[in-house]
C-alpha cells in the first residue's frame, strides 16, 4: 500500500487563496451535509445510489416541478406520462440497445402468462424518454401546420452507474429530468432555439443563476445527414444566439453524429461552473422511427427532433441548488415557511388560529407549542433555516399583532396580521430571492 | 539556414540558427524572458530551454497565462518529493502527476504520514523554492537510468523504465534535476524552483501501485 499526498499550486498567492477559500466554502455547502442537517433526503444500501427524498426534500422537489409546469403552460409545451418498462424492441429501434445497453436495467417478470406472447419478450426499464415520445408522435398523422409539437415528460429514468462514480445526488441511478422533445420543421429550428433560450433565461433568473455561458458544438468528422442540413441547422442555432445577444463559445467538431448542440454552463454563488441546460438537434430519430409530416407540397417530410432540458436531472439540480444557496432556500422553496412559537400556554389557541389562517392561504406553517424555553425553540427553527418565526406573547394576543423574527436574527415588532400575510403571499407568489421584510 | 518563428499575433521572427524558447523571449523583451514559465511549439507545451529547430508556431507561456499553472503544479510535485526525501530519506517515490485543481505524489514509506507532517513538508518545500535551484533536463540511456535508480533502491522507477523499454522500445529517458535531487520525468517543468510561489498540501490518502 502506498501513501498519496495531495497538494495544489498556483502562479500567485491570490489565486491560491481564492481556491482555498472556495474549497472551504464548498465543504460547508456540501449538499450531502446540508441534506442530512435539514432532513431533505437519504440513501439506503438496498437501493444504492438512488435517493429517497424525505418529506421536506420532497416539498422542494415538487416546487421545482410545479414551477417548470407553470413555464410549460407559458411556453406551449404539452406534458405526457409514459410507461416505465418497454419491450426491448423499442430500444433496438432507437439504437440504445446497441449503444447504451450496459447502462440499462432489464426487467423481466418472475412468472409470465405463457398464453400471452408479449409477456415472454425481454423488457427494459427506460433510461431516457425520447423513444417513447417518438411513439407518441408516430401514432397520428401530422401536417406541416401542426408543427412544432413540444412533448414534455418528468418520467423516472434509471441508468446504471458504477458504484465508484456516484456522489450524493450529483450522479444517481434513479432520477427524472425536465425533459422535452420538440418535433419541428427545419425552418422552425431558429425560432425554437430562441423560445428555448428565453425559457432557460427566465428559469435561471428565478433561481438566481445570473451568469451562464453557452457552448455551441458543431459538426464532427463522422456524421449523419447532408451538409445542407448541417449548414441550415448550425446557422439556425448560431443565428438564434446572435439574435438574442448571448455570449457563446464554439466547440468545433464536438457535436453528436446526429446533430449540433448547445450546452449551458451556469456559475454558482461561489464561482463553480455546472452544466445544466442542453439542446440537441437530432436528424436521426425521425429516420429510425419512420416519423413524418405532410408538407405544404403534400409530400412526406422528416421532422427534426430537438432534445432539450433546462435543469437536466432534477436530482443533480437539487444538489447544485442546495450548494448554490447553502440550504438558505428562498421562501417559495422553503419546506417550512413560517414557524409560530408561543412563549407560554396562554397563547396556544391564538397560535392555532393563526396557523389555520395561514394554512388556508396555502402557506407551509408549523406551530411549535411545546413546553420548551423560547430560546431553545428559536434556535431549533434557525437550525432548520425557517425563513419566518412568529413569536407570540401576551402582548401580541391582546393587541392581535405579530412579533416577527427573521432567520438572520432581525426582529419586527407590532406587525399587523394583514401586512404580514400580504407581504408573505407576495413573496411566495413572485418567487422572490430576498425577504420582503429585510 | 534560416528559421522563421510565427508568434501568436501572427508576426514572424527570423533567426539564423536554432534558438531556445528563453532566447526567443529575451529577443522580444527582458520582462517577457523573466516571466516565461514554459513555451508552446506547434501546440505542444515544452520547457523554456527547448531548442526550436525548424519553422514553427511558438507561444511563450508566462506566469500570467492560465496554462502555466499545469507546469507549475508538475514542478510542485517534484519539489514536494524532493522535500519528503530530504526529511525522510527512506521514502521511495513512484509517480506524481498533475490532476484537476492540483497534483499528488504516491510514496512508499515505512512510516505513516500524519496531517502534521504536511506543514513540515511545506516548509521544506519553501526552502527548496528559496534556494532557487535550476531545473535542468538531461537525456540518459536507459541502462544508465536503470542502474542509477537500482543503486538508490528506487525500485518503482526501475519498473517504470523497464516497462517503457518493453512496451515502447524506449532507448533513452529524460531526467529532471534540481539541486542534488532528480527524477525520471517527461516534463515540462518551470526553469527554476523559485517559480513555486503559491502552494499548499491538502490531504493524505492511500493508493495502490498500478492498482495492485
Amino acid at each position: 500500500m502506498l501513501q498519496r499526498i495531495y497538494g495544489t499550486a498556483f502562479s500567485n498567492k491570490k489565486d491560491l487563496d481564492n481556491y482555498l477559500t472556495q474549497i472551504e466554502e464548498a465543504k460547508k455547502r456540501d449538499h450531502r451535509k446540508i441534506g442530512k442537517e435539514l432532513e431533505l433526503f437519504m440513501f439506503h444500501q438496498w437501493s444504492p445510489a438512488s435517493p429517497f427524498f424525505l418529506p421536506r426534500g420532497t416539498v422542494i422537489y415538487n416546487e421545482f416541478l410545479n414551477y417548470i409546469r407553470e413555464m410549460y403552460l407559458k411556453y406551449d409545451y404539452q406534458e405526457v406520462v409514459t410507461p416505465q418498462v418497454f419491450d426491448s424492441e423499442l430500444f433496438k429501434c432507437s439504437g440504445h440497445y446497441d449503444n447504451y445497453r450496459e447502462n440499462m436495467y432489464f426487467a423481466t417478470p418472475a412468472e409470465v402468462d405463457k398464453n400471452s406472447p408479449e409477456d415472454l419478450k425481454s423488457s427494459m426499464v427506460k433510461a431516457m424518454n425520447c423513444p417513447g415520445h417518438a411513439l407518441i408522435f408516430g401514432s397520428t398523422k401530422h401536417s406541416y401546420r401542426d408543427l412544432p409539437i413540444r412533448i414534455a415528460d418528468f418520467g423516472r429514468l434509471h441508468r446504471y452507474e458504477r458504484a465508484g462514480v456516484v456522489h450524493g445526488l450529483a450522479r444517481v441511478r434513479s432520477f427524472s429530468q425536465d425533459d422535452a422533445h420538440i418535433f419541428c420543421r427545419l425552418d422552425q429550428i431558429m425560432s425554437e432555439i430562441e423560445g428555448f433560450m428565453n425559457l432557460l433565461n427566465e428559469i435561471y433568473k428565478t433561481f438566481g443563476f445570473d451568469n451562464y455561458t453557452v457552448y455551441f458544438s458543431t459538426r464532427p468528422e463522422k456524421r449523419l445527414g447532408s451538409n445542407e442540413i448541417w449548414d441550415k441547422a448550425e446557422a439556425a442555432l448560431e443565428g438564434a444566439l446572435k439574435k438574442l445577444n448571448l455570449k457563446y463559445k464554439i466547440n468545433a467538431g464536438d457535436g453528436a453524429f446526429y446533430g449540433p448542440k448547445l450546452d449551458v454552463m451556469v456559475t454558482d454563488a461561489i464561482g463553480r461552473a455546472w452544466q445544466l441546460g442542453t439542446l440537441q438537434c437530432d436528424f436521426n430519430m425521425a429516420e429510425r422511427f419512420g416519423l413524418e409530416y405532410t408538407g405544404e407540397d403534400n409530400k412526406p417530410h422528416k421532422p427534426v427532433v430537438l432534445h432539450r432540458a433546462v435543469l437536466g436531472s432534477l436530482e443533480r439540480f437539487f444538489a447544485v441548488y442546495v450548494e448554490h444557496c447553502a440550504g438558505n432556500f428562498p421562501l417559495w422553496l422553503s419546506p417550512v415557511q413560517v414557524k409560530i412559537i408561543n412563549i407560554t400556554d396562554k397563547q396556544a389557541s391564538f397560535a392555532e388560529e393563526l396557523k389555520l389562517k395561514l394554512k388556508s392561504l396555502g402557506v407551509r406553517v408549523e406551530a411549535d407549542l411545546r413546553n420548551e424555553k423560547l430560546g431553545f425553540k428559536i434556535r431549533e427553527a434557525q437550525m432548520q433555516k425557517v425563513p419566518y418565526m412568529i413569536i407570540l406573547g401576551d402582548k401580541e394576543v391582546d393587541q392581535k399583532t405579530l412579533s416577527l423574527r427573521l432567520k438572520n436574527g432581525k426582529e419586527i415588532k407590532d406587525l399587523s396580521i394583514e401586512e404580514f400575510i400580504n407581504k408573505l403571499t407576495i413573496e411566495i407568489k413572485t418567487k422572490a430571492q430576498l425577504s420582503m421584510f429585510n | 539556414m534560416s528559421l522563421s518563428i510565427t508568434l501568436p499575433d501572427n508576426s514572424v521572427k527570423k533567426f539564423e540558427q536554432p534558438i531556445t524558447i528563453s532566447e526567443l523571449a529575451a529577443s522580444i523583451g527582458a520582462g517577457l524572458a523573466k516571466s516565461a514559465v514554459a513555451g508552446k511549439i506547434n501546440g505542444e507545451i515544452v520547457d523554456i530551454r527547448t531548442l526550436i529547430e525548424k519553422d514553427s508556431k511558438v507561444e511563450i507561456i508566462t506566469i500570467q497565462n492560465p496554462e502555466s499553472v499545469k507546469v507549475i503544479r508538475h514542478s510542485a510535485a517534484h519539489i514536494m518529493a524532493q522535500a519528503i526525501q530530504k526529511l525522510w530519506p527512506e521514502v521511495k517515490i513512484t509517480i506524481g502527476p498533475v490532476i484537476d485543481n492540483g497534483f499528488f505524489y504516491d510514496l512508499d514509506s515505512p512510516r505513516t504520514f500524519v496531517p502534521e507532517d504536511l506543514e513540515k513538508i511545506e516548509s521544506q518545500m519553501q526552502k527548496i523554492a528559496e534556494a532557487d535551484y535550476e531545473i535542468k533536463k538531461e537525456i540518459w540511456p536507459v541502462n544508465k537510468a536503470i542502474e542509477t535508480f537500482k543503486k538508490m533502491g528506487e525500485r518503482f522507477k526501475v519498473e517504470i523504465i523497464e516497462d517503457l523499454v518493453k512496451k515502447e522500445n524506449v532507448k533513452e529517458v529524460s531526467i529532471y534535476h534540481q539541486g542534488d535531487w532528480f527524477d525520471l520525468c517527461r516534463g515540462p517543468h518551470v526553469p527554476r524552483t523559485s517559480f513555486l510561489k503559491a502552494f499548499k498540501l491538502t490531504s493524505i490518502a492511500g493508493a495502490y501501485w498500478r492498482r495492485r
